[in-house]
This record gives structure tokens, sequence and C-alpha cells, in this order.
């Protein structure tokens, strides 16, 4: 009896279910959406607290070990199993020919690594002073998890420092683009006519011009003094400049589509007037749309932006953002040398794919009545 | 108005929508779809006229541009209020249509699209309520519960959202959505054809009972003939944006005027094995509204037809009590009708 | 081929569907025998597992749905093979599909391809089963749209389902459907789309080419109505079984389950005079998941009896010749 008690209750759960519950159902389902849903968290719960994560100052020049290679952590050495990781110290050596270095790993040097260390001073947020790090070592050695670049500066800091520029610069940009995108496309959608076939066309033109020579020449037109928040705000500008046209005609057509649902016309019946018809009727049921289309719109951003910097048309030095950090990629002896220089690369691909297995599972259940 | 609907409620007078079709880049008129075309109908206070034809006959059309759900190209709709007076619908500004709608109301067709999934069968039903601001707090509450009650529904459920019911008990809450601004007038477009064979009785059912309860004028939009017979006490058949024939249900049905009211009536499949009989099948199918036949629109598909039908439109006249009908032929023609 | 031979024998047909939420039992249980040159009407409400038994037939379940139970279709060389063990991709099935059973659907326009002619896709049926040319091909598809009643069917043949009403594409289809002379034609809701004029006339060229061609038909439909005008023997379908079975006057003139008595109750019908109240039927067909033990109908049977409907599921009876019933009040 009681559990008979317990499955009408469960049913009578599903069926007092808002539509955001039902989707979080359907969602929960793909296994795939909530693996990149848990990444991306990860990513953007690492960048928000960047400073603490990374071990040391990102501008701090190592110059004894440039370019080094990236350092193992180790739990054993030759007398087994130790519970605290270390690195050992590197060794350099250069070659007096090609002046080529080598960095060797001297075991006779072994920094053991310490959670919440106090090391070089940063602001959190840009506003509390503080020097405590998840971890580090003493500071005698060094810890360089992902290598060093050209100038010996530690580039697992950098490229969490590049992670808020890069993940952040696709939230705004989207952010813009939505914001465009939904006022366009409404009323290109509410009000039809001229208006519409004016916004339509605009679209049409924007979308035929090939992205990547528009934004350069955009980009080029960006002055170059200008402080590199500017900048920032400039590139994401013009990267919404183009994203804005996809939400402009996802947002049209679902208007198109739901002002001939029955339930419009039955509101109209009852006497709603447009205000309350829009923000009551159409707004909800389009906004799971949104919201997926959106998710699927920040990769394309995050792209934007690397390649743009990567171009060196976009953000420069001394702004680190992935596209930035894989400048110094750009030739094929750097690579073959230092492959560690491409790690940003793989962050891209990383979130980029993240993002597009999460929208795949909003989309999935963006409509949880079909 | 005139003499046989002195007590009507509702008169439309020659009511017309056409849709115009739109070609190329600057979206020129290249021609129109009559979709209702000059269509002159009553509607008696507390009787139900069923409205019957078949797909595209601009019935839908008809229902939604007496609420200018959607803005009729011509015509009136003359609709007499509480007060006792008549008001023109197509005139009406904004304000004045949000207010006379509270008198009139639809239930549609499809249970599914017509319910706002995002909203709870509460918020479904009170809408109205609150919009025309009848009632709120404690007040609008009891409203909605007694409608849920009235259309057979479960209080308990008010908290559910719509995907909770089946296609029977949506109908039950487009219908008490309907009743909320207690309306006069009621336009019923395919209340029951998504429904479950065994469903659709206990709608026609609770429709009926409303109707005795609240003293309510049904327009009645169908292409079921055996659901039409059952629910009204007039029928208008309408072909090709024109209504051929009007009586009341009994005469109709028995002693039809138009042949393709006859036509349908034979086309009707009988609940009976051992009535399988000669039918009459038409020829051909319902002639495209964006490109109708000269004359009678009917005639290319009408066995009786002869050379004037091809070429002049026939007159609306009427031929007993409270029977009119469309058909150059009407007086001559001895037409079967349900047997 | 001589009347009263057998055709198609179903045999405890069971297909359920592996959900998340459970099994859904589409069919549970179904057995039926069609006849040579007669028809069969299959009838319910939504829900009822009359298309998926017609699915299963032809093996064309969709992805989670699995079949078990014999079909035992007598071939016309005498041969019996049952194609619930065949396999469904295989060759043997492809073989009777679409040459000596095939199937018509409610709408045209979802099963006739709109990228090709309806001649392109007649002749591609002939030429997939039959051994002849294009020509051929051609002349027997504008034969078989002449014998539908297509007007004009040189020309017709050259054009695109979109071109025709939703009448003549059903035609079309029934066209396709007859090309390869089969045994045996699936009609599911063919009319429901259409409208009542036009309905009669599909339903009275199905009866003529029945006469021509010599098949045998399971007409599927929620419309009682059509199935009086055109079927031989009914089967009405409630929630994947079959709850009574017998030939067309016996259902419609002496139904004995409390389910076929309350539905030919509930539908209005022309020309009875009187404006009485209609019998309903309480409560709507629940989705058939996770169903309560005993009979499928109790909870909306008005003759339900505690303690014997809500624990047992009744068995299918024969109460007379020809005229079986599930129910604990016969039997």
């Amino acid at each position: 009896m009681k559990n008979k008690q317990d499955k009408t209750s469960l049913e009578e759960k599903f069926y007092i279910a808002s539509q955001w519950q039902l989707m979080w159902r359907k969602f929960k389902k793909h296994k795939l959406a909530i693996f990149g849903g848990t990444i991306l968290s990860i990513f953007y719960f690492i960048t928000i607290f960047c400073g603490f994560f990374s071990t040391q100052d990102i501008y701090k020049r190592h110059t004894q070990y440039i370019y080094a290679p990236p350092q193992r952590i180790h739990f054993f050495d030759e007398k087994g199993f130790h519970l605290r990781p270390f690195v050992y110290g590197l060794k350099r050596k250069i070659d007096p020919v090609t002046f080529r270095r080598t960095y060797t790993e001297d075991r006779t040097k072994k920094y053991p690594i310490y959670f919440f260390t106090h090391s070089d001073k940063y602001r959190l947020w840009n506003l509390f002073p503080t020097d405590i790090h998840l971890f580090g070592v003493k500071s005698v050695g060094t810890i360089f998890i992902f290598g060093t670049d050209k100038l010996g500066r530690d580039l697992f800091s950098r490229n969490l420092h590049a992670a808020r520029i890069s993940l952040s610069i696709g939230l705004v940009g989207v952010f813009l683009s939505f914001i465009l995108g939904c006022i366009l496309g409404g009323i290109s959608g509410y009000f039809g006519g001229t208006v519409d076939m004016v916004i339509q066309r605009v679209i049409e033109f924007l979308i035929s011009i090939p992205t990547i020579p528009l934004w350069m020449c955009l980009a080029a037109a960006l002055p170059p003094h200008w402080p590199p928040i500017k900048v920032y705000f400039g590139i994401t500008i013009i990267l919404s400049i183009v994203g804005w046209c996809g939400l402009a005609r996802v947002v049209r057509g679902k208007l198109l589509e739901l002002r001939e649902e029955d339930f419009v016309m039955a509101a109209k019946i009852a006497g709603a007037t447009d205000y309350r018809i829009i923000t009551r009727h159409l707004l909800p049921s389009f906004l799971s749309y949104l919201i997926v289309n959106i998710t699927l719109a920040i990769p394309s951003m995050i792209l934007g932006e690397t390649s743009l910097s990567f171009l060196g048309l976009g953000l420069q030095p001394p702004v680190v953002s992935w596209g930035v950090l894989l400048q110094d990629a750009q030739n094929v002896r750097s690579v073959a040398l230092h492959p560690w220089l491409l790690i940003p690369g793989l962050f891209v691909i990383i979130t980029v794919l993240a993002f597009n297995f999460m929208g795949d599972g909003l989309r999935d259940a963006a409509d949880p009545y079909k | 108005m005139s003499e046989d609907n002195r007590k009507a409620l509702l008169e439309i007078k020659n009511l017309k929508k056409y849709f115009y079709i739109e070609k190329g880049f600057w979206k020129n008129i290249v021609g129109y779809i009559k979709a209702v075309d000059g269509i002159n109908l009553y509607v008696s206070k507390g009787e139900t006229l069923g409205l019957v034809g078949e797909s595209g006959c601009g019935k839908t059309t008809l229902g939604r541009c007496i609420l200018r759900a959607i803005e009729p190209t011509g015509g009136e709709v003359l609709f007499r209020t509480e007060e006792g007076k008549t008001v023109d619908i197509t005139q009406l500004d904004k304000e004045d249509l949000r207010l006379i709608r509270k008198d009139m109301q639809m239930i549609f067709q499809d249970p599914y699209s017509s319910l706002d999934p995002r909203m709870t069968v509460f918020d479904i039903i009170g809408e109205p309520i609150v919009i025309n601001k009848i009632a709120e707090g404690k007040e609008l509450k009891d409203r909605v519960k007694d409608l849920v009650k009235i259309v057979g529904l479960n209080v308990k459920h008010l908290k559910r959202y719509p995907h909770a019911f089946s296609g029977g008990q949506r109908q039950r809450i487009g219908i008490a959505r309907a009743l909320a601004v207690n309306p006069k007038f009621v336009v019923a477009d395919e209340p029951v054809s998504a429904l479950d064979v065994s469903v659709q009785a206990q709608i026609l059912n609770l429709m009926q009972d409303l109707q005795k309860e609240f003293n309510l004028t049904y327009l009645f939009i169908s292409h079921d003939l055996s659901v039409i017979e059952h629910i009204s006490d007039r029928v208008a058949v309408m072909y090709v944006g024109k209504v051929v024939e009007l009586a009341d249900t009994e005469e109709l049905f028995f002693r039809p005027k138009h042949p393709y009211t006859e036509a349908l009536l034979s086309a009707v499949p009988k609940l009976d094995p051992r009535l399988r009989m000669e039918r009459i099948i038409l020829l051909g199918e319902v002639a495209n509204p964006a490109n109708p036949p000269p004359g009678c629109y009917f005639h290319p598909r009408c066995k009786y037809a002869k050379a004037i039908c091809k070429n002049v439109e026939p007159e609306w006249q009427k031929v007993g009590t409270n029977h009119w009908v469309a058909c150059h032929r009407a007086g001559e023609l001895n037409l079967r009708g349900v047997t | 081929m001589k009347n009263n031979a057998l055709l198609l024998e179903i045999n405890d047909l069971k297909t359920y569907f592996y959900l998340d939420e459970g099994v859904l039992k589409a069919v549970d249980g179904v057995s039926f025998k069609i006849k040579r040159e007669k028809t069969l009407g299959l009838v319910g409400e939504s829900g009822c597992g009359k298309s998926v038994t017609a699915q299963s037939i032809l093996r064309i379940v969709p992805h989670p749905g699995k079949t078990e139970g014999e079909i035992l279709f007598h071939q016309n060389n005498k041969k019996v093979i049952d194609l619930a063990r065949l396999d469904p991709f295989g060759k043997e099935i492809r073989n009777i599909r679409g040459n000596e059973i095939t199937m018509i659907f409610q709408e045209p326009m979802t099963s006739l391809s709109p990228l090709h002619t309806i001649g392109n896709q007649i002749m591609e049926a002939i030429l997939l089963h039959q051994k002849i040319n294009k020509q051929k091909a051609r002349r027997l598809a504008i034969e078989m749209l002449d014998k539908v009643g297509i007007p004009i069917p040189s020309q017709r043949i050259d054009e695109y389902p979109h071109q025709l009403s939703g009448g003549l594409r059903q035609r079309a289809m029934i066209a396709m459907a007859l090309c390869c002379k089969p045994n045996l034609l699936i009609a599911d809701e063919p009319t429901t789309a259409l409208d009542v004029t036009v309905q009669a006339q599909i339903l009275e060229l199905m009866k003529d080419l029945q006469k021509e061609f010599g098949m045998s038909i399971i007409y599927i439909t929620h419309n009682l109505g059509v199935i009086a005008e055109i079927t031989d023997e009914v089967a009405v379908m409630y929630l994947g079984k079959i709850v009574e079975y017998g030939s067309i006057d016996e259902i419609f003139h002496n139904p004995l389950h409390p389910y076929t008595v309350r539905l030919l109750k509930s539908i209005p019908k022309v020309g009875r005079k009187a404006r009485m109240r209609l019998e309903s039927i309480k409560g709507a067909v629940p989705l058939p998941l996770g169903l309560p033990r005993g009979c499928r109908f109790y909870p909306r049977c008005p003759q339900f009896k505690e303690g014997l409907c809500n624990l047992d599921n009744p068995p299918l009876v024969e109460v007379q010749e020809k005229h079986k019933v599930r129910c604990f009040l016969f039997g």
C-alpha cells in the first residue's frame, strides 16, 4: 500500500512539474551533456579564482628557465612512495653550437608541493590583496606544470588567466548578440512588413560576408593606443556584429510560429493586451530555445577571439588569452621544439566540445512537451 | 434586423474575408482566396447553430472573423449586448473590442496547442478573469474552483500543468477558460474532432448541460455531420466560402434542398452494416477557393447541373419556414435525405 | 485460389516497447485469422495497439519495440512462413514487404517521397519486385493509376505528390500498394485525413479493387462507421488486447463486451430524431504503461465486479460461432 502511495506522489510531482523542471529531467538523461556541463562548471569556477589556482605571478620571468618543459609531479623517488607529491629541480644545458637549451630533471633537488602556500602577491578580483595559492613549492624551487615560454614565464598560471579572458569574452559577446538578436529579431517577427524585410536583408548581407576578413577589417580599425580593457570590449562588439544574425533569425522564426498557436489566440480572445501576450506567453515559450542557441553560439565567439588574437589582430600582450598564448606557437620550429606551447589549443578544443555537448543536451530538453 | 431574426443575438451581414496571395520579392498581390465570401447568418439567443463543411470551406475562418480574432475584409457582425444595444463588432476600437469579448468566447479544436504548456491549470482558467479584472485573491480562487467543478475536473489538480491531462480533460480546461468570463455566445471550433470516440460523447454532453445551465448560445463548427445533427438546432452548410443551405436540423437532414447537402449526407458512413446502400459518389474534389469555377461553385461536381449553373451564381432563396438555399434548381429537385 | 483459404494467422502476438519509464505493452497477446479476399477491421481508440499490430506484421516496428509470437503467412505456393521469425532487415521479409503484403497510410504526403514523381515511385516498386523493363513498368504504372481513378494518368504520372490533391494522393498511394498485386493490403486509417465526400470515393474504390485483385485487407481505423461500411469481420481492440472479435453483423447488432456496447452507444448517429443525451464511457484511455492487474477495461467499466475483474485478466472465449469476447460476463 505504501508503495502505491509513493508511486502516486511521484506521478503528482511530474504533473505539477514546471517547464524548467521537466527540462532538467530530460537534460539529466543526456550523459554527454552532463559531462560537458560539469567540465564547463569546473573551468568557469577556476577562472573566477584564477589567481588562487595559479602557482605564481604571470608576468614573473624566470630567466634561468626559458622554454622549460613541463615538470612532472612525482609520488615515488628512490626511497619509494611519498604521500606528499614533489617535483624535481631542472638542470639546464646549452648546446655551444646551436645555443639550444635542454633541460633534464635534477634528481638531487626535490621540492615538495604544499597546499595553501604563500607566494607571489595578487589581488583577488582586483579587490582583495592576498598571496595565498592553492598549491606551490617553497620559494627556493620552481614548479612549471605546463612549462615556460620564451621569457621564462609560467605557462600554467598564464593559461588559467588566459581562460578568464577567453571564456568571459564568449559570454559577454553572446550577451551583446543576445540583446541585439532579441530586439531586432523581435521587431522583425512581431511587426513584419517592410521593417521585417529590411532587417532580413541586412542579416543576409552580414552573413554573406566572410567572417575572418570582416573581423580583420574591424579589428584593424581599433585604435592601437587603446588600453587593453577597451580593446577587450572592442573585440566583443566586433564578434557580436556577426553573432546576432543567427539569434535574430531564431527569435523571428519562433515568434512567427508561436503567434499562430491557439493558446495565443485564446489569450487574445480573453482580452489580453499585446504586452501581456508577449511577456506571459511568447517570451517564456521561446526562452528555452534562446538558451540553446546561446549555448551553441558561445563556442563560435571563443573560436573567433582565439583566431583573431592568434593572427595578432585581437587582444595584444600583455593581456593574456588563449589566442594570445597561441601566438607563440605560430612557427613550426617552436611547435616542434616546445610542444607545450600548444596546450592553450587543447583548452580551446575541450571548451568548444563541452559547449557543443551541453548545447546538444539542452536542445533535446528545450521542448519537454514533445 | 429582419423579421425572421428579431430575437437574434448575433447577425452576420455580407461578411467577407479574403486572403491575399503574395508572390515574389516585392510581395505583389497576384490573387486572393475568398475564404469567407459574403455570408449572411443569424444566431438566436440560446440556440446552437451548426456550421458544417469540408476542409478549406472557410468555416474556421468564419468563426474567427466573428470574434475578430482575425480581421474580416468586409461586412457587418451585429451583436446584441445585454443592455439591448446592437453593436457592429467589425467597427469597434481596441478597447471596446476587449470589453465585448467578455460576452463572446471560443473553444478550440486542438486541446494540445490551445493550452499554454507553461501555465498551471489555475493560471490558464484564471487568466481571462484576471485580465478582465473580474475577481482577484480569494474570490479568484473560488471562481476558478467553481469553474473546474462545473466542467467536471478534480479541484485538487489545479496546480498541475496541461501535460498531466488527457485530450478530453484538456478540452474541459479549454471550456472552463471560455466560461470564465460568463460569455453569452461561444464559438466552438471542432471541439470534439481531436478526441477519442468514447471521450467525444462526454464533451458533447458537457456542452449541452452547460448550454442549459448558463443559457449559452453556440456556433458549433464541425466537419462531422453526425455530431452536428446531434447538437444543433439549426444547421448551415458551407461550400467554398459560401453558405449553400440553412435550415432547422431535422428539415435539413430529412429534406435537403441543395445537391451538396444531399451528397454529404449520403457520404457519411452508416453505423449499421445492414444499411450498406448505394451512395451518391461525388466526382472530383472541393473547388480551389483561389480559383473557383464560374457560376455555382458546386456545378462541376453536381449531377443535376444545367447550363444556367455554369454561368450564373445562384441566389439565396427561401424555400420553407426557416429554410434557405442557394441553388437554381431548388424548386424542382426532389433530393434524398437521411433514410 | 479458392475462397475461404487461410491467408494470415496471428497467434499470441506481443510487441513491447522497452522504454526508460517501463515496458509499454502496445500489443499484448493478439490472435486473429484472415481468409483470402476478406476484409478484417481493426478498430479501437488511440493507444489500443492497432497500428503497432500492422507494423508488427510487416516487421517495421520502430526502435525500442520487440515482437514475439507467431505470424503465419500462407504464400501462393502453399508455403507457410512465420514472419515473426524473419530478420526485420533481411532479404526474405523485404521480398514480402511491398510485394505480397503492402500498406497504405493515413497521410500519403509523409509516405510518398516529395522529390520523385509518383510515376517514378510506382515504377520503383514494380521494378524492385518484378523482372520487367522500364517501358513495361511505366505502362503498368499508368494502367494502375487509371484503375485507381486518377484522371489523365499518362500526364499525372509525371507529377510530384505536392501537385496532387489529398484524395488523388491517397489514390496514388493505393496504386503504388497494388501494383505488385499483393495478397494482403494493410490500410492504416487511409481516409481519416480526408473529407467525407472523398472518403466515400476512396472506400468505394477499395471495395472495387478488392473484387478485381482478390486481395485481403486489414482495415485499421477508429471510425466505426467506416468499419460498418467495408469490413467482413471486426476485432475491437482496447489497450493492446482484442476485447471482442466477430462478424460485422454480430458486432453491430449483438455487441457483448461492455466496451463495444458503450462505444457504439457513445457515437451520435445521423438520422436519429430525438436529441437525447449520448451515453459516454467515463474516464479516458490510459497509457499502456504500468497497467493494473485484471481486465484492462475495468476502471472504466460500468459492469465491473469487485474481486473478479480487478484480479484476473479474462480469457477470450467463443460465445457463438464467429463471435469471441474477452469478459467475465460471458463464458
